[in-house]
This record gives structure tokens, sequence and C-alpha cells, in this order.
């Protein structure tokens, strides 16, 4: 319980940006183990309380299926629909819907699956951003080891407790990506003992990279589309 | 010093309080206690103000009905062809239907009790009134830093996003927002307040003159705007230039 405590203690110290935890969790022996277990301990319990949030706005919400019918029924009372029917006798909603239908049917459950993904996305994104934020700080001039920028930039995920919020179903999280990049910095400035403009670089140099790989891939795919649509 | 003596501080522009902020190592969560103190003062009226009216359907419908109307008129102004004229006109007269469809959306039964539902909705509202404080704060006190740093401030980001929490504080002023006719004057108010203390809170902890603390604060800004502008008058060209070719 004690490690747990310690465990607390050491995200929500990430969370409110407290410069003296990312100087003892540079200096932290155990700095990667800790800074593991800290990414593990705030994805799970934003992903349980994301499980509960998202189980009870399902309860409070009407069913999309239930709303669609209403909706299809509600439009074809419409004299708009009338008129669309008169111009063309073979004119039908039913497929349209019957489409929306399917794709609107499993989407009731990606909220859940969203939750219990948590605790692996935050792993996942905090290596990956560590990875991208260790080569641009070390290319900039920083001397820490990859341990150390993993460990401090893992205080960072301590804003990902403003998440915990979503136990409390239709409420709306904001401000963590924003929080969490400040934290990085401190992080990596921390870690690599860099002034603060070389931090700053090195911080942003992972969503700079995934802006770039973003935009490429959405170029790529549009070529491709093109691509097709001229082939066929 | 407590809590409200921080938030009447900030409100005063007591450049004690900015000081203290800044250099209290528990000055981030410190700020972040007043974000949470006025987003829930805030979003509990405000979603109480909202669950009164959600709990008569028939005001909901009415609501829609209003928001179907304005659209539609707004689509009339514009309707060009006799074809556009016509849609308009036929979408006006399936207004009963459309009110129609609102009820029956409304009534559909769901899992939970209609007003826990309800209850559960203003609760949402509630808890993430401080978080939208909270990331307007960030973005604000994020831009206003990097501008200062580059004006030669020498302050730290967790000082900054420490007295930029106080900046929040002339939203409690967002409270009164739902009363109708009150409601620009006052977000307008405490958006101004909230300005103004941010500016004295950059100056206080880059040591800045007052000069170059707003221009710290208004640099990004300004510039985004000008950017939007000038990207819009070139988005306008080219679609007139396109128009035009075809």
């Amino acid at each position: 319980m004690e490690s747990l405590t310690y465990l607390f203690r050491l995200s929500t110290a990430g969370l409110f940006l407290d410069p003296n935890a990312f100087r003892e969790q540079r200096d932290n022996p155990a700095t990667l183990r800790d800074g593991f277990l800290v990414v593990v301990l705030v994805g799970i319990v934003v992903g349980a309380a994301s499980i509960i949030g998202s189980l009870l706005s399902t309860l409070a919400s009407p069913d999309p299926l239930a709303v669609l019918d209403v909706i299809q029924r509600g439009i074809e009372r419409t004299s708009f629909f009338a008129e669309l029917q008169r111009m063309n006798p073979a004119f039908d909603l039913e497929p349209f819907f019957t489409q929306l239908a399917q794709i609107v049917a499993p989407l009731r459950w990606s909220g859940l699956i969203g939750a219990i993904a948590t605790p692996f996305v935050y792993l996942l994104s905090w290596l990956i951003y560590g990875f991208v934020a260790h080569l641009a700080a070390r290319s900039l001039g920083g001397d820490g080891t990859f341990a150390q920028t993993l460990g401090c930039t893992a205080l960072a995920s301590g804003a990902n407790w403003l998440a915990v919020v979503q136990l409390v179903p239709f409420a709306q999280v904001a401000g963590t990506t924003l929080l969490g990049l400040i934290g990085c910095y401190l992080g990596l400035r921390a870690a690599h003992n860099l002034p603060a403009w070389r931090a700053f670089w090195a911080a942003l140099m992972g969503p700079i990279v995934l802006v770039v790989l973003l935009i490429l891939f959405g170029c790529g795919a549009l070529a491709v589309l093109v691509a097709i649509a001229q082939g066929s | 010093m407590s809590l409200i003596d921080t938030f009447n501080g900030a409100l005063t522009l007591n450049q004690r309080v900015f000081t203290e902020m800044r250099d209290a190592p528990d000055g981030v969560r410190r700020g972040f206690l007043i974000i949470l103190m006025v987003g829930l003062l805030v979003g509990a009226i405000q979603s109480a103000s909202a669950l009164i009216n959600l709990s008569d359907p028939e005001r909901i419908v009415q609501e829609v009905m209003l928001s179907y109307r304005q659209s539609l008129e707004q689509q009339q102004a514009t309707a060009t062809t006799p074809q556009q004229r016509e849609v308009v006109r036929l979408l006006q007269e399936s207004e009963d239907e459309i009110a129609q469809m609102v009820r029956d959306i409304i009534a559909i039964p769901t899992a939970l009790p209609r007003p826990v539902a309800l209850v559960l909705q203003a609760l949402g509202q509630t808890v993430s009134a401080p978080l939208t404080y909270l990331s307007g704060m960030l973005l604000a006190v994020t831009f206003t830093h990097l501008a200062a740093r580059q004006l030669g401030g020498q302050g730290g980001i967790r000082a900054m996003v420490a007295v930029g929490s106080l900046s929040v504080a002339p939203h409690a002023l967002d409270a009164l927002t739902f009363i109708p006719v009150l409601s620009f004057p006052i977000s307008m108010i405490a958006w101004g307040w909230g300005l103004i203390i941010l500016i004295s809170g950059a100056a206080v902890v880059h040591r800045l003159d007052s000069g170059k603390a707003t221009l710290a604060v208004l640099l990004y800004p300004s510039l985004l705007i000008v950017l939007g502008i000038l990207l819009s008058c070139v988005l306008g060209l080219l679609l007139v230039a396109l128009a035009a070719s075809v």
C-alpha cells in the first residue's frame, strides 16, 4: 500500500508540475520501473473510471437504434418525403437507415472498448513519445540516459489524472494534452539538463513528427484513393 | 494565504498575491484549486439552469423548432433558384411532423429513469466546466510564456501556470450568464478582467514592464487572427478563381 501511495504522490507531483519531483525522478536509481508503474497506475484508474462512466451513460441514453427508427418514421411522414416519392416512386429510406444502423450498432460499445484499452494506449504513447523525445534531446545536446528520459516523462502522465472525471457520465475531458506536454518539457529539462528553448524543441519534436507522419499518411491515402478512382 | 484570500487578491490585482503565487512551491496546486472552485460554481449553476429547462419536454421541442425555423429563414434568404425555394417551402410545411419527431425521440425510454438520466447529464456538465477553464487557461498561458521569453522574460512555465490560473477567478461571473439579457456583457467583463490579470501575472512572473507584458499576452492571438484573415482571403481568392475557370 505504501508503494501505491508513493506512486500516487509521484504522479500528482507530475500533475502539479513540481520541479523537485522531476529532479528526484532523474536521480532515482529505479526511475524506469517507477515511471512504468506510474503510467500503468494512472492508466488503470482512468480506464476503470471510464468503464463506469461509459456504462452509466449507456444506461442514461436512449437506444441509438430506436432513435434512428423514430427519425426514419418521422422523415417518412413529412411532405418533403412525400414530394420526393411522388417524383420518384422507387425512392426509399430503408436501405440508407439499415446501413446507418449497421454502423451505429457496434459504436455503442466503442466507449467501453476504448476504456479497456486505456492503460495500453497510455503505455504505448509514453514509450513512443519517450523514444522520439530522447533522440531529440540527445541531438540538442542533452546528457540524460534513455531510462532517465522515460522516468521523467512518465511523471507527465500525471496530467491524465484529470481524465478520471469520466467516472461521471457525459463529462468532457480537456486540457490533459497541453498539461502533459508542459510536464514532458519539465521532465526533459530535468533529465537532460537542457536550457529552456532546447528542452522546448525536444518536447515538441514528438508531436511535430506525429503531425508530419499524419500529413504524409493522409496524402498517401488520398493519392491511393485517386489512383483507384482513376483506374476504375 | 487561504484560497479565498488568493481569489480576492487576484480579483483586486494585488501584487503581493501574484508574487506569492509565483514563488510558492505549491502555486500550481493552489491555482488549480481556484479553477476547480470557479468551474464547479459556474458548472453547477449553469447545469441547474439547463436541468430546469430540460425537465419540461415541450420546452425542448419549442427550442428545437425555433432553431429549425431560424435555419429555414436563413436558407430562404439565400435561396436563388425556384427549386431551392420549393425545397424550403416543403420543409416549412413539414414543421408539425418534425416537432412530433422530436417529441417521439424524447419519449424513447432509457434504462435509467428519465429524472436520473437528466441529473447525470447535469452532473457531467458540472464537472466538465473546470476542465474547460483549465484548458483555455493553459493555452493562453503557453502562448503568453513563449512570447514573454522571446521579449526577454526570465520566468519559468511552472510559475506562469500558477499565476495564470488566477486569470480564471473573474469567470466566477459566468455563473450569472443564465440570465438571458446579461449573458453577453457579463461574459465580456469576465474575459476582459481575466485578460488584465493575465497581463499583470505575466509582468510579475517574467519581471517585464506592463507594455511588454501586454504585448506578450496579445502577440500570438493577434498573429493567429491576422493569419486567419489572410488565409481566408487567399481561400476566397482561390474559390473565385476556381469558379471563374469553370
